[in-house]
C-alpha cells in the first residue's frame, strides 16, 4: 500500500514537473510569436527605444527558454528541477527585484515621464527592466548562494 | 556553518550527484552545503545525516 501510494506521489511529482516546463516553453512561445508578429505587421519605421523594447523582451524569453529545456533535461535523468535552495534563491531575487523596482520606477518617472509618448512605453520599460533585473539576480545568487544569515 | 559532507561521501565513495539524488535535491545544493554557503532545511539535514547513520550534530558543525 506504502509502496503504491509512493509510486503515486512520485507519478504526480513527475507529472507537474512537467507541465509546469511546458507551460514556461509555452509562455515563451507564445511571446515570441506576438513580438514576430509585431515586427511583421508594423508599418511604420520602429523608434530605439521600440528596438530596445524588442531586444528586451527576446532577452527574457531566450533566459525563458533555456531555463525551460533544462528542466525539461532534468526531469528526464530524475534530477528535481526545483528544490529547496532553488526556490529561495529565486525568492530573494523577487525580492530583491521588487525592492529595486522602487527606484527604477522613480528614475523613469524623473527622465522619461514628461516626453512625449505613448503612456504603455514607460510601462513596459519598467516592467521589462524588472524582469531583467529578476534574471540578473537570479543568475548572480545562483551563482554565489545564499550566504549563512539568509537561508532559514 | 561547517560540515562534514565533503568527507563523509568519500569515505562512503558518494559522488556529489549520488548525495543530491538520495536526498532529492540539486546537486549545487550539496556543492553549497559543503562549502558552508547555505543552511539547509532541518528535513534536509536531517536527510543527510540518515544517509551517513549519524545525527545532524555529527554532519553539521554549528558555530558559536
Amino acid at each position: 500500500m506504502l509502496y503504491i501510494s509512493n509510486f503515486m506521489l512520485e507519478l504526480n511529482n513527475i507529472i507537474m514537473n512537467k507541465t509546469k516546463t511546458m507551460l514556461i516553453l509555452m509562455l515563451a512561445g507564445t511571446v515570441t510569436f506576438t513580438i514576430g508578429l509585431w515586427l511583421y505587421s508594423t508599418k511604420s519605421e520602429l523608434s530605439i527605444i521600440e528596438y530596445t523594447i524588442a531586444g528586451l523582451v527576446l532577452v527574457v524569453v531566450v533566459f525563458s527558454l533555456f531555463i525551460g529545456f533544462k528542466r525539461l533535461k532534468d526531469v528526464k535523468k530524475g534530477i528535481p528541477p526545483e528544490d529547496e535552495l532553488s526556490v529561495k534563491i529565486k525568492q530573494k531575487a523577487a525580492a530583491n527585484a521588487f525592492a529595486f523596482s522602487f527606484y527604477l520606477w522613480t528614475m523613469i518617472v524623473i527622465f522619461i515621464g514628461d516626453k512625449e509618448m505613448r503612456p504603455t512605453i514607460p510601462i513596459g520599460i519598467g516592467i521589462l527592466a524588472t524582469g531583467i533585473l529578476f534574471l540578473g539576480l537570479w543568475a548572480y545568487y545562483s551563482k554565489t548562494g545564499l550566504g549563512n544569515g539568509d537561508t532559514n | 556553518m561547517e560540515t562534514r559532507i565533503r568527507e563523509l561521501r568519500a569515505r562512503e565513495k558518494l559522488t556529489q550527484e549520488d548525495l543530491a539524488k538520495k536526498v532529492n535535491v540539486r546537486r549545487e545544493t550539496i556543492v553549497f552545503l559543503e562549502k558552508g554557503k547555505y543552511n539547509p532545511s532541518l528535513k534536509l539535514a536531517y536527510d543527510i545525516a540518515k544517509i551517513f547513520n549519524l545525527t545532524i550534530e555529527e554532519v553539521f558543525l554549528i558555530e558559536k
